[in-house]
C-alpha cells in the first residue's frame, strides 16, 4: 500500500504585495509535483539551489502549508485533518536537517532532546518508558549510553546528526524526510550516516525521502530518483535506469558536472562545463525551465512548457526532446 | 627535508611549517611540521577533513592567521622566507605575486564598493596605473573570467552578482596582478555543481595560460581529480601522503587516503550494499605522540599509538607516513 502520495502539489511562500498596502500574495516555489512512495522505500530528490527540493519536502509534511494539490498519507488527505489529528499523524512522519547542531536545543541533554517528541506523540507513556525509548533510539543510531546525559555542544557534526536521527525515530515513524542530512559532514562521516540510514531503513521498515544536491550519495541510498529544476519535477525514474541513462538534458548536465575521484577521466572533462547561470526561481522562464541553458534547446522549448510524461518502465520526463 | 624530485627550482617550499593556536587552557597544533614543494605552474591539491589544518597552511602563507595563532618553520617563496618577512616586504608579495581566493566570495568582497573599483584599486596601488587605465584593465579581466556584459557589471555592487559570478570576480581580482601562485581555499564548495564545473574550468584555463601555480585546498576528491597534478593528504595537521594525482587515485598508499577514497561515493562504481567508512570522528591533531590517524585506523600496529611514522619515499615522487609501509611485504 502506498504510504504517502502527492498530487499536483504546489508549495509557496507569501511575498509582500506591491506598494505599502498591497495585498500579500503567495509565490509558488514548487509547482505541480506528484509522487508516491511505498513503505520501506527511498525516493531521492536532487537539484541545485532554488529548485524547490527542500520546500517540497516541507510541503509534504505540511510544515509549510501547500497552496495547491493534495498530499495523501496512508489513504487520508492531510489537508482534511484537524490540528489535533495532524499532530498524531506527524508521529509517523519525521524530518532531519542539514545543520545537525543548529537543530538541537543547546540547553537540553540528549536524553531530553530525544525523548521530547514522545510527550507529544505518546503522552500516556510514563517517564521510565520514555527514557527507555529514548535510550533505545540512541542505541539504534550507534551512540553509547553515556551520551544520554551530554549536551549538543559536546558533539561533533556526525554525532549531532545521529542524535537528530534518534529524535526522528523515537516515535516509530514510517517516513523520514532527510533534508540534505550529510551535506555539512566530512566525507568519512557522511558515509557513516548514509549507512546508518540504510541500516535503520532495513531494521525499522522506514520509507525515506532523501533530499540532496549530491547525485552520488543519492545513487547509493535511493530506490528511485526525482530531479527538480526551478520548482518543477523534470525527471522521475527508478535508480538504476536513471543513472545508466538520464532522459532529461538537465539530468545529464548535472551528472556530467559532478567531478569524480578519477583524474584520468576528469582531466578529459575540463572545458565541458555547461555555460550560463541558473535563472531566478522567482522568475522562471516561460517555456521549459531548463531552456535558457539547455544544449539541445529548440524554439518550442522556449515557448511551451513540456509536461511530465510517461516514458514506460516507470520513467517520466518533462522534455520535448528527451535523450 | 622532502625528497620529492623536482626538475625546476620550487617556487614555494614549506619546511616543517607548523601552526599553533594558543587557547585559554592549552595550545593546539593545527599544522605539524609539514614540508611541501610547489613547482612553477603546478597545481597542488591539499585534501583533508575538518581539523586537518589544510586551510591554516594557506592562512599562514598569507599572514592571515587568527591573532592567537603563530606559524613556525619556513615558507620559502623564491628562496625568501615569508614567515620572517617584515609587513612591508610581505605586502610586496601578498596580493601581487601570491593571491588567495576563499570559499565564500561574498565575505571577501567589499559590499560598499563597485566591483570594478575593487579590481582597479589593486592595479592603482601596486602597478601605479591611472584611474581610467586601471578601470579598463579591470573590465578586461572581468571579460576574461566571462562575466557577461563586463563593462556594465563593473559598475555594480557584489550583492548584485550570483554566487558563481562573485567567485569569478574573486578569481579575476586574484589574477589581475598575474601572480606566480594562486592559493584557493575551498573555492567551489559553496557553489552549485554546474556552476562549480564552470569555475573549475576557468581556474584550469587561467592557470595554464598564465603559468600560475595553484594550491587548491579542498575536501572534495573529485575536485582534486579534475584540477590537480599532485596531491597532499593531511590528517590532524600532519602530512599523511603526497603523490602525483593519478598514482594516488589508482593506488593510495596510506590507510587514511585509502579510507577517504572508499568513503567517497561515485556515479560509476559498482555499488556495494554499504559505503566504505572510516570509524570515529576527525580530530584536530598534534595531541598524540603517535600517528594522528591511529585512533581511527583499522590496520594500526601497537607502534602507531606511540611513535609518529616518518614520511618516506614509497614510489616515484611519492611519500607517505605510515609504519605499515615500513614492514616487509
Amino acid at each position: 500500500m502506498t504510504l504517502i502520495s502527492a498530487e499536483n502539489l504546489e508549495v509557496g511562500y507569501p511575498v509582500p504585495g506591491k506598494g505599502l498596502f498591497g495585498r500579500s500574495r503567495v509565490l509558488p516555489i514548487v509547482r505541480d509535483a506528484s509522487l508516491s512512495l511505498d513503505p520501506g522505500r527511498t525516493l531521492g530528490i536532487v537539484g541545485e539551489s532554488g529548485c524547490g527540493k527542500s520546500t517540497l519536502g516541507r510541503g509534504l509534511l505540511r510544515l509549510i502549508e501547500p497552496t495547491g494539490g493534495r498530499v495523501v498519507w496512508q489513504g487520508q488527505d492531510l489537508a482534511n485533518l484537524s490540528k489535533d489529528q495532524l499532530r498524531k499523524t506527524r508521529a509517523g512522519m519525521q524530518i532531519i536537517f542539514q545543520d545537525p547542531i543548529a537543530a538541537l536545543d543547546p540547553r537540553m541533554t540528549l536524553l531530553k532532546i530525544v525523548s521530547r517528541p514522545l510527550a507529544t506523540f505518546e503522552p500516556g507513556l510514563s517517564a521510565a518508558e520514555s527514557r527507555a525509548r529514548a535510550l533505545e533510539a540512541l542505541r539504534l543510531v550507534g551512540l553509547p549510553e553515556d551520551f544520554a546525559s551530554r549536551y549538543p555542544h559536546e558533539l561533533s557534526g556526525g554525532q549531532a546528526q545521529r542524535v537528530g536521527i534518534a529524535r526522528a525515530i523515537v516515535g516509530r515513524p514510517s517516513l523520514i524526510v532527510c533534508d540534505e542530512p550529510v551535506s555539512a559532514l566530512d566525507v568519512s562521516i557522511q558515509a557513516q550516516v548514509v549507512n546508518l540510514l540504510m541500516d535503520l531503513q532495513e531494521r525499522l521498515g522506514l520509507a525515506l525521502i532523501f533530499i540532496s544536491h549530491n547525485l552520488a550519495v543519492v545513487r547509493h541510498i535511493s530506490h528511485e530518483v526525482m530531479v527538480m529544476c526551478l520548482g518543477r519535477v523534470v525527471e522521475h525514474a527508478p535508480r538504476d535506469a536513471f543513472y545508466a541513462k538520464p532522459l532529461h538534458p538537465y539530468s545529464r548536465a548535472l551528472m556530467d558536472a559532478v567531478p569524480e575521484p578519477d583524474p584520468r577521466r576528469e582531466k578529459g572533462r575540463v572545458g565541458t562545463a555547461l555555460p550560463g547561470e541558473l535563472p531566478s526561481p522567482l522568475a522562471p522562464p516561460p517555456g521549459c525551465v531548463f531552456a535558457t541553458r539547455c544544449p539541445k534547446v529548440q524554439p518550442l522549448c522556449r515557448t511551451d512548457r513540456p509536461a511530465l510524461r510517461d516514458m514506460g518502465e516507470s520513467r517520466k520526463v518533462a522534455c520535448h526532446y528527451p535523450e | 627535508m622532502p625528497s620529492t624530485q623536482m626538475t625546476a627550482e620550487p617556487l614555494l617550499s614549506l619546511r616543517d611549517l607548523t601552526v599553533r593556536f594558543r587557547l585559554p587552557d592549552r595550545e593546539v597544533v593545527a599544522v605539524d611540521r609539514v614540508s611541501l614543494d610547489l613547482a612553477p605552474g603546478e597545481v597542488l591539491g591539499i585534501v583533508g577533513e575538518s581539523g586537518s589544518g589544510k586551510s591554516q597552511i594557506l592562512f599562514a602563507l598569507m599572514g592571515l592567521l587568527a591573532s592567537n595563532g603563530k606559524a613556525g618553520g619556513q615558507a620559502l617563496f623564491r628562496g625568501q622566507d615569508l614567515l620572517a618577512m617584515k609587513p612591508a616586504e610581505l605586502d610586496r608579495v601578498r596580493g601581487v605575486q601570491m593571491s588567495m581566493i576563499f570559499q565564500d566570495p561574498m565575505t571577501s568582497l567589499n559590499p560598499y564598493q563597485r566591483v570594478g573599483d575593487q579590481l582597479a584599486e589593486g592595479l592603482r596601488v601596486h602597478r601605479g596605473l591611472g584611474r581610467s587605465e586601471a578601470r579598463q584593465a579591470a573590465v578586461a579581466m572581468l571579460e576574461r573570467v566571462r562575466i557577461p556584459d563586463a563593462a556594465a557589471r563593473a559598475m555594480r555592487y557584489p550583492h548584485e552578482f550570483s554566487g558563481g559570478m562573485r567567485q569569478r570576480v574573486m578569481i579575476a581580482m586574484a589574477l589581475l596582478m598575474k601572480p606566480a601562485i594562486l592559493l584557493a581555499d575551498e573555492p567551489t564548495t559553496a557553489l552549485d555543481v554546474t556552476i562549480q564545473a564552470q569555475v573549475l574550468d576557468l581556474m584550469a584555463e587561467l592557470a595554464r595560460e598564465n603559468g600560475t601555480a595553484v594550491v587548491l585546498v579542498t575536501h572534495d576528491l573529485g575536485v582534486v581529480a579534475r584540477l590537480c597534478d599532485r596531491v597532499a593528504v593531511l590528517y590532524g595537521g600532519r602530512l599523511m601522503e603526497e603523490s602525483p594525482a593519478e598514482a594516488l587515485f589508482d593506488a593510495p598508499k596510506h590507510p587514511y587516503s585509502a579510507g577517504l577514497l572508499r568513503a567517497t561515493p561515485r556515479l560509476d562504481d559498482a555499488m556495494t550494499a554499504r559505503l566504505g567508512t572510516i570509524p570515529g570522528q576527525p580530530r584536530a591533531g598534534g595531541m598524540s605522540p603517535g600517528c594522528p590517524f591511529a585512533p581511527r585506523c583499522e590496520v594500526k600496529l601497537p607502534l602507531c599509538d606511540t611513535t609518529q611514522p616518518p614520511l618516506r619515499e614509497v614510489g616515484p615522487a611519492r611519500r607517505a607516513a605510515c609504519h605499515l609501509l615500513e614492514q616487509p611485504a
